[in-house]
């Protein structure tokens, strides 16, 4: 069953299209692997389906509602918390403590827990990344490491559906990138539908329930299941760079 | 008639539509605003802190030295100035119609209009603007509905406290100075004072606060990537800012004399 449609989206940025024509149509559970440069569109269409960015044309329903027609605050609350996104860098509000950055969300999206039930879980989460100590911290006081890890942990938190990553694990050192691996799989195994952008294809290819290639904001290529197994990783890296 | 083939003036129109769609937004973003309250309490009251309180010292020394300023000058001209009663009328148009809302506006530009567009300009390239609307907020109701509300309810007391303290200051230095009964000062100022000039100073401080705070947050917001965007847009806002405030002081100025 799909959770995700994507209907024939375009959008254009002054004169020229960022993304022209595309649709996709995306299974619940499954985890996507995006490759494509940083003009290939790839991040505006993640973007697009995680509410962020709102396509000139076309449509996006999630679970079969148009996610940008949405008629009060409610219904667009209600539609936002269907997905979360990890940003490249984080996207941690600056003049935010660490603990404020997670609980922001969490106060939009589920307003009627309790602050003490919140930070509980906030404590448990940071515990597995043994980040707690750095709750009371601002973002700029944070290594890149560490603001790339509570971003996707705040993603993590809102407790989505689905999840769409940029670059998950770009820059990360090596155990941290096997960290937020680990969690990636483990949303896997727990029914979370994944779309991920990542350069380092050779590791989330062995996640991955399909391959989607973008080029110049249209979708170049597609594989889905078997077709993974004859896909040669260095053809995908020759898209990814061009 | 306009040529679509002209694209400065398409740029213009498309960038005066923006800037009109984006007031309306505010206006409309401010009932979930108050739905949201729960988040967007702190951006207000660190707003107000800032914009308001902080302000406080500067307002109230530019206010005593421009009160003094004015007594010291005018009597420099003529010494008899301080004795007439041409002195009481001519404070009150220059201090509590035009300087007491467009000093404090002005500090206000320099110190919160500038922090406001760089705020905003480094939220978006942080993509700190994207996550708050992954959320489901809207920037305009997180972002923008608090600072606009922070600015008009921070320049509306500076603006009286300039009037108060600017006029104490004519006050003290005709007393010490010139010979002036305190008392009988503070009398004919009341005397003197209409509802027209609390009027006058009312519409002016809620008007120069919404404009420096929309423009600000308009070009804070308008950043597309580039951090060298950031400053280009700053200075934009101080001077578009400027100029508005004067020409609403004229318009209104215009208005009362009517």
């Amino acid at each position: 069953m799909a959770i995700i449609e994507v209907e024939n989206i375009a959008i254009r940025n002054e004169d020229e299209y960022r993304l022209n024509g595309v649709s996709l149509s995306v299974e619940k559970g499954a985890l996507l692997l995006f490759l494509g440069s940083y003009e290939s569109g790839a991040v505006e269409l993640l973007k697009s389906i995680a509410g962020i960015l709102e396509p000139d044309s076309g449509k996006i329903t999630i679970d079969g509602t148009n996610i940008y027609a949405a008629k009060s605050l409610e219904e667009e609350i209600y539609r936002r918390s269907k997905t979360a996104f990890v940003f490249k860098n984080g996207g941690l509000i600056s003049n935010l403590t660490i603990m404020q950055n997670l609980i922001l969300p969490m106060n939009i999206l589920y307003k009627d827990f309790s602050l003490a039930y919140k930070e509980k879980l906030i404590y448990e989460f940071m515990a597995i990344f043994n980040l707690i100590k750095i709750l009371k911290k601002r973002p700029s006081e944070l290594t890149q490491d560490e603001r790339k890890l509570v971003g996707f942990l705040r993603a993590q938190l809102i407790d989505s559906p689905i999840i769409l990553m940029d670059e998950p694990t770009a820059n990360l050192g090596v155990e941290n990138a096997e960290l937020v691996y680990n969690k990636i799989e483990q949303n896997k195994r727990s029914g979370i539908t994944q779309l991920i952008l990542n350069h380092s294809s050779e590791n989330f290819i062995k996640l991955a329930d399909g391959v989607v290639v973008m080029e110049e904001g249209r979708i170049a290529l597609t594989c889905y299941g078997d077709e993974l197994a004859d896909l040669d990783i260095e053809t995908l890296i020759g898209f990814r760079n061009k | 008639m306009v040529s679509a083939k002209n694209p400065v003036l398409v740029g213009k129109i498309r960038s005066i539509t923006y800037f009109f769609n984006f007031t309306i937004e505010i206006f409309y973003q401010i009932i979930p605003t108050f739905k949201t309250k729960n988040v967007s309490a702190l951006v207000l009251l660190r707003q107000i802190l800032f914009t308001g309180v902080e302000a406080l010292t500067l307002t109230v020394f530019a206010a005593l030295v421009i009160g003094a300023l004015i007594i010291v000058q005018a009597s420099a001209i003529n010494p008899n100035f301080v004795h007439s009663q041409m002195l009481y009328s001519i404070l009150l148009i220059i201090i509590t119609r035009e300087l007491a809302t467009l000093i404090p506006a002005l500090i206000v530009i320099a110190r919160s209009g500038t922090a406001i567009s760089t705020e905003l300009g480094n939220m978006v390239i942080n993509e700190e603007v994207e996550a708050i609307l992954s959320f489901g907020i809207s920037p305009i109701s997180y972002l923008v509905v608090p600072r606009v509300f922070a600015l008009v309810f921070s320049l509306l007391p500076l603006a009286f406290f300039f009037n108060f303290i600017g006029l104490f200051g004519a006050g003290i230095i005709s007393f010490l100075f010139y010979d002036v009964d305190f008392m009988d000062f503070v009398l004919k100022l009341a005397v003197e004072l209409s509802i027209k000039d609390i009027l006058l100073t009312i519409s002016k401080s809620v008007l120069f606060g919404l404009s420096i705070a929309i423009i600000a947050c308009y070009n804070g917001l308008s950043v597309q990537k580039a951090s060298t965007e950031v400053p280009q847009k700053t200075s934009r806002a101080v001077v578009e800012s400027i100029g508005t405030i004067i020409f609403i002081d004229v318009l209104l100025a215009l208005l009362f004399q009517i």
